[in-house]
């Protein structure tokens, strides 16, 4: 009982640490990161980036 | 091969025939467009352009005593490499009719956009019968603002950078052998704050997208009061500018103007109206023209206000040459907050897409390096 849920945690570790799983997570940080600078409309982000948005090809803003 | 050369003929003899065809309808009436600063300088969403069009003749000469009615679109909509103002692709920028006694006519405006532009002009006679009214369609290219083609090479190769360096780091990670994961905290507490950070971030869009799907309040911020006017309203006219709906982003919206004698209501006709609107935000004309009132003493035509921020609508007023009713040039101005509207979702995900896609490519690229130069040490 108390081993098999042992290995379900140590899998669980592996998962984490594979590097498809490492990957997807960097990428998603990535992404939405550049969403929040770029693309997003929470206005005290947008309202900062509001020039630079204007200034950067295809990137629409408002 | 024969066949494909063939096609290539005939469509050149096809494209001479409209060639011809267009000469030959260019000794028709039509309107010559000038602008100034030319073309091929404009930048979008920065300085006024002064448009100067010309009805001419079938014989060459200006048509006098004309009056043009203008039509103004912005270009067709780039869901797929979007402008900085998705929402004002493919409108209507301005409605509007222009006296021309010489023939001539000058409006300024800001192009918000780069592409293709349609400007279609209605000529007509001020006397009926003078000439044969006609319809010109003209189109205007505006070039795309260098600064932005540098700007995305930039981010571009940030995110390739970053890329790359991600790529390496997950690159020289062994793949961990059972008994090792414990000896790895750092990594584990990495990628869980990793995982808080997408969780907060995924939060903060979702409510912000939520809150501000449609509309959102104008963003200039700007401490504007009223100037001191030196050329007020005489006491026995009234003056009015009215904005016939809630200015937004995307919509061209009536507006009018209207000019009566206090006393006696009579309308004031063909007074001359020089009607200027400014950006509060940039503190920069974005629109422009001469016009007349009519016999009702009113003028209406159609604006787009393409920036969410407020603006000021300006009316110059003065006594036409001949006007039965003589007054002291006077000015008198309206406020009009404009709600913005974010850019569709589609669009901002096409090109986050892209950004995330250059993202990819350089982490794959740091990846596949990390692990052939681990190779060849080994
Ligand atoms: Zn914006």
């Amino acid at each position: 009982m108390y081993s098999s849920k042992l290995s379900t945690l140590k899998r669980a570790k592996q998962g984490v640490l594979s590097v498809p799983v490492q990957a997807i997570l960097f990428l998603s940080l990535g992404s939405l990161s550049l969403w929040m600078l770029f693309f997003s409309s929470y206005p005290a982000t947008h309202n900062t980036m509001h020039q630079t948005r204007h200034h950067t090809l295809g990137v629409g803003c408002h | 091969m024969k066949r494909s050369i063939w096609a290539g003929l005939s469509g050149a003899v096809c494209l001479s025939a409209l060639a011809l065809s267009g000469a030959a309808a260019s000794a028709a009436p039509r309107v010559e467009l000038q602008t100034d600063p030319p073309l091929s300088q404009i930048e979008p969403f920065s300085e006024p352009v002064i448009f100067s069009l010309k009805a001419v003749a079938d014989d060459g000469q200006p048509l006098e005593d004309a009056i043009l009615e203008l039509l103004l679109n912005t270009p067709p909509k780039t869901p797929w490499l979007t402008t900085d103002f998705p929402v004002v692709e493919g409108t209507m920028l301005a409605r509007l009719t222009l006296p021309a006694p010489q023939g001539e006519a000058q409006f300024q405006q800001v192009p918000p956009i780069r592409g293709s532009y349609q400007l279609q002009v209605r000529v007509s006679p001020r006397v009926p019968g003078t000439f044969e009214p006609y319809t010109d369609l003209l189109t205007f290219q505006v070039p795309e603002n260098p600064v932005k083609y540098r700007n995305l090479a930039i981010l571009l190769s940030i995110l390739l950078l970053a890329g790359l360096g991600g790529g390496w780091v997950i690159g020289g990670s062994q793949p961990p052998n059972p008994g090792e994961v414990a000896s790895r905290p750092v990594q584990l507490v990495l990628s869980g704050t990793v995982l808080v950070a997408i969780a907060t971030l995924l939060y903060i869009s979702i409510t912000a997208e939520r809150a501000g799907a449609h509309t959102e309040a104008p963003t200039g911020q700007d401490n504007y009061t009223e100037p001191l006017n030196a050329e007020p309203v005489p006491t026995n006219i009234t003056a009015t500018l009215e904005d016939q709906a809630i200015a937004t982003v995307g919509q061209a919206i009536p507006l009018e103007v209207e000019l009566t004698r206090a006393e006696t209501g009579e309308p004031i006709s063909a007074a001359v109206l020089d009607i200027n609107t400014t950006s509060l935000e940039y503190e920069r004309t974005v629109f422009d023209f001469t016009a007349q009132t009519d016999t009702q003493g009113e003028f209406v035509w159609e604006q787009q206000f393409f920036d969410g921020a407020p603006h000021l609508v300006t009316v110059h007023v003065s006594p036409a040459a001949n006007s039965s009713i003589p007054f002291e040039p006077f000015e008198f101005s309206q406020r009009i907050d404009v709600t913005g509207v974010a850019p569709p979702l589609f669009v901002r995900l096409v090109s986050l897409g892209y950004c995330t896609g250059v993202l990819a490519l350089g982490t794959a690229a740091g990846f596949w390096l990390r692990r052939r130069s681990t190779q060849h040490a080994l």
